[in-house]
């Protein structure tokens, strides 16, 4: 546990020391900043048009939201993730690592869980919108506390999966394009699954169990099925005893 | 072997269907300073990587401390501090950031953190940089700063892999006088490819070429033997032709070579001292001895003499 803490406060010292986290979080809190007031326009027009009777607003406002947040992961998680284990290559410290008595385990789990604190930080920064809304109106409390809950799970996954990619390569830019391609490709399982589905209903059926949308979707909608907490929990754990197993099996190329 | 800190045991290595170690064996005493020769390629890199657990052999056994590196590593990777080729740093961290992250990875019990920082900041000549960013310091500082982070954790092994690589001549000098002074403290293993940094500081020698040991021995041991032969440099004021010409007319010379800067090597067998004919013969030729002395094979030769011989039986 000691070496997974110091692992991740090295990490993190760097990533809060470099400009890069700055960047691609300052863009995903941008992004996701505008879609938030799109839809926030989009609320008023109905309001002003129809009345607020008869819809949930927290729904109406957060749905998108959350679903927009886990979308733009597949453009945060790989710049986030890259540089784990290239950037040790690059700098040789790899062999510092190494050669020190601290196991691919706890170098995974430190530069996991440093990636996925720089998330919780963008996460909390999000809050302000919920919380200004607060004063708009009453809100969905349950319905914020599992999309959040959906957000958090299905990010872990994501910067697990990111960090495996990372940990197959030597190379920053191959390691964020293989994150992004499995990121992508996570997301959509569905279409396969859908299009599959009809003509092949077994492997239809094991890709709908794979595909992560709907998964998510159930989150941003309010719903917490303990399925899919486990479904992302067990995902974050495989890619990360992935992530070991490729440390592993480097040295014995 | 009582006192064998290290021994490697029949070690080999492959890569991708080329073996590049082949049955290496040694052992290193405690307290002894070990360095290991070789040109570019010949393999020492890739023996240190396997001694210290970062590179597993493709056969044989390692063991430090009694610990078997592939049965054991972590408490191979405990007892030693290792100083790659390449010093291995993060740029955006700080002197005192870094090398307090080492000691954590390292394992150095908390309380003794703070005297083993400043024996080292002291030790290696950091205590100007100790506030700067590692990214930003001169090749020399950080090669320091890499072996600061070798030393950190009182290695009982120290692992140097080209400690001088891409330093100044006077970086050098401190480099070398700081490994010196590490004698009896710690067993340290250096690689190089410079003569002079062997002679400057090991006790014993490997030499190593297209992975395999060509020759271990002392210092001393090594140059007698492959001196069968003493040589003496001589110059005269005139007459060097005709000099040359007497010399060798002398029973039991075995060469006489004319060289650079007017002078003359004369070789002849180790037993006899033939300085006093030699003498002679000059001053009965009226050519005006102006100099002579024993020529003592650097290690340079021998290094060169070993490598190109196995070459040569190789062929």
């Amino acid at each position: 546990m000691r070496m997974i803490l110091s692992m991740f406060r090295k990490d993190l010292k760097i990533y809060l020391l470099s400009p890069l986290a700055y960047t691609i979080v300052g863009a995903f809190l941008l992004i996701v900043g505008y879609l938030y007031i799109n839809s926030l326009a989009y609320y008023i027009l109905q309001v002003s048009r129809w009345g607020g009777y008869g819809f949930n607003a927290t729904k109406f406002l957060f749905y998108p939201l959350f679903q927009n947040v886990l979308f733009l992961l597949i453009f945060l998680v790989p710049v986030l993730t890259m540089r784990t284990f290239p950037e040790e290559e690059a700098s040789g410290t790899f062999e510092l690592l190494l050669t020190s008595p601290i196991t691919e385990f706890q170098i995974v789990m430190g530069k996991f869980l440093a990636s996925y604190f720089i998330y919780l930080i963008t996460l909390a920064i999000l809050l302000y919108i919920p919380i200004t809304l607060r004063k708009a109106g009453e809100l969905d409390i349950g319905l914020l506390i599992s999309g959040y809950v959906g957000m958090l799970l299905a990010g872990a996954a994501f910067f697990a999966a990111g960090v495996f990619a990372a940990s197959l390569t030597r190379r920053q830019a191959t390691a964020s394009m293989v994150s992004f391609a499995l990121l992508l490709l996570l997301w959509f399982i569905n279409w396969a699954a859908s299009n599959l589905g009809t003509d092949y209903p077994v492997l239809g059926g094991i890709l709908w169990r794979l595909a992560i949308f709907n998964r998510v979707r159930a989150f941003s909608e309010g719903v917490i099925d303990l399925r899919n907490v486990i479904f992302f929990v067990s995902l974050t754990v495989i890619f990360l005893y992935l992530s070991v197993m490729s440390l592993a099996s480097r040295r014995w190329k | 072997m009582k006192d064998a800190l290290v021994e490697v045991q029949e070690v080999g290595k492959e890569f991708h269907g080329r073996w590049v170690l082949r049955d290496v064996s040694f052992t290193v005493k405690e307290g002894e300073i070990l360095g290991f020769l070789g040109p570019n390629g010949a393999g020492k890199t890739t023996t240190m990587r396997i001694i210290t657990g970062y590179l597993p052999p493709s056969v044989g056994r390692v063991k430090v401390a009694g610990y078997d590196v592939t049965e054991n590593p972590l408490e191979v990777k405990k007892r030693i501090g290792y100083l790659p080729e390449s010093p291995p740093i993060y740029r955006e961290l700080t002197v005192k950031e870094y090398l307090k992250f080492v000691m954590e990875i390292k394992d150095v019990p908390r309380r003794e953190r703070k005297e083993r920082l400043s024996e080292v900041i002291e030790y290696c000549g950091l205590k100007d940089v100790y506030g700067r960013l590692v990214g930003n310091l001169s090749r020399g500082y950080r090669q320091r700063v890499a072996l600061a982070q070798a030393l950190i954790s009182n290695p009982d092994l120290l692992i140097l892999d080209e400690p001088t690589s891409g330093l100044d001549a006077v970086q050098i000098a401190e480099v070398r006088s700081l490994i010196r002074s590490l004698k009896g403290k710690h067993t340290v293993i250096l690689s190089t490819h410079i003569l002079p940094e062997v002679t400057a500081t090991c006790d014993r020698v490997i030499i190593i070429s297209n992975g395999k040991i060509v020759a271990e021995d002392t210092l001393e041991g090594l140059e007698a033997r492959l001196r069968p032969s003493k040589k003496v440099e001589i110059k005269v004021a005139r007459y060097r032709d005709k000099v040359c010409e007497e010399i060798s007319k002398l029973p039991s010379v075995i060469s006489v070579v004319p060289s650079r800067n007017d002078a003359i090597l004369v070789e002849y067998p180790q037993s006899l001292d033939l300085r006093e004919d030699i003498a002679r013969v000059i001053v009965n030729l009226g050519a005006g001895l102006l100099e002579l002395k024993p020529v003592s094979m650097t290690l340079e030769e021998v290094f060169l003499q070993l490598v190109t011989e196995e070459e040569a039986g190789k062929a």
